[in-house]
């Protein structure tokens, strides 16, 4: 519950807040305790992930190669 | 709002599945090789499942389940999730990957196949025209330097056509034993103990 508190006590779009509601249904507390510990409290670190789901997700959808390889390396 | 955010229709998110998990399988195993921390490469492991699920309009822990192929053995947060989905009888192990994996083998073969009848067929049409320009050269009279001439380019193009099937057979082990290994990786993969 302390994750979705944060998450909607965020400046984030209302359209993210409700992307991360979703998500957080299909989670276990184990997974979102790690997405809890990844972000450390901060909300930059919120949107990070954030944008990291939504361009990973994207790539996906459009099954683009090369913006997942993009996205990766700025990961590494 | 929701909706318009990512759920597409029902064609779109079908669209290409074993593609997506084609995509999915590649980016976990980088990101489980890649030296980020455990704890960030967690982070952006889960991320990596749930855009997938996302794409694909399924649960996170299902996307997780194919695109691993694991069952109930599995360790760890896949095998976990992986295991709850079996037992609510809605677990499809590795379906869509296994399918995807069936169907390359399937081309392999049959474009080996088809090659290799190929190649049977120009031997036993090379064979029949030197028999016949043989036969014809003798009729007409020919030397023998000319039907060493003749058995000469027969065999070096006999050669070529021998080297060409063997090739060929070569290639078609090399691939097949490399699929070998990706089945053998993902098994180690899913064998393995999973520290997040």
């Amino acid at each position: 519950m302390a994750f979705l508190e944060f998450i909607k006590s965020s400046t984030l779009p209302e359209k993210d807040k409700e992307f991360w509601v979703l998500i957080l249904t299909t989670l276990t507390e184990d997974q979102i305790k790690i997405f809890e510990d990844f972000t450390e409290g901060k909300e930059e670190n919120l949107k990070v992930l954030t944008e990291n789901i939504k361009a990973k997700e994207q790539a996906f959808r459009n099954s683009d190669e090369n913006a997942l390889e993009k996205i990766i390396s700025n990961e590494q | 709002m929701l909706e318009n955010f990512f759920r597409k229709p029902k064609a779109e998110k079908e669209k290409n599945p074993e593609r997506v998990i084609e995509l999915g399988t590649k980016v976990l195993q980088k990101e489980e090789n890649s030296e980020i921390g455990p704890k960030r490469n967690g982070g952006y492991m889960l991320c990596t499942v749930l855009a997938m699920a996302l794409a694909m309009g399924m649960t996170a822990g299902k996307a997780e389940a194919q695109v691993r192929g694991v069952g109930p053995q599995g360790h760890g947060f896949g095998g976990q999730i992986a295991s709850e989905i079996f037992h609510q009888g809605v677990f499809e192990v590795g379906s869509v990957l296994n399918r995807t994996q069936n169907a390359k083998q399937d081309r392999i073969e049959h474009e080996y196949v088809a090659r290799l009848t190929q190649l049977g067929n120009a031997m036993r049409q090379l064979d029949n025209q030197y028999s016949n320009q043989r036969d014809s050269l003798t009729r007409q009279g020919g030397d023998s330097a000319d039907l060493k001439k003749l058995e000469d380019r027969y065999r070096t193009e006999k050669t070529q056509l021998i080297q060409t099937e063997n090739d060929l057979k070569g290639e078609y082990h090399k691939q097949t034993r490399n699929t070998g290994i990706k089945r053998a990786l993902t098994e180690t993969v899913v064998q393995g103990a999973r520290g997040w």
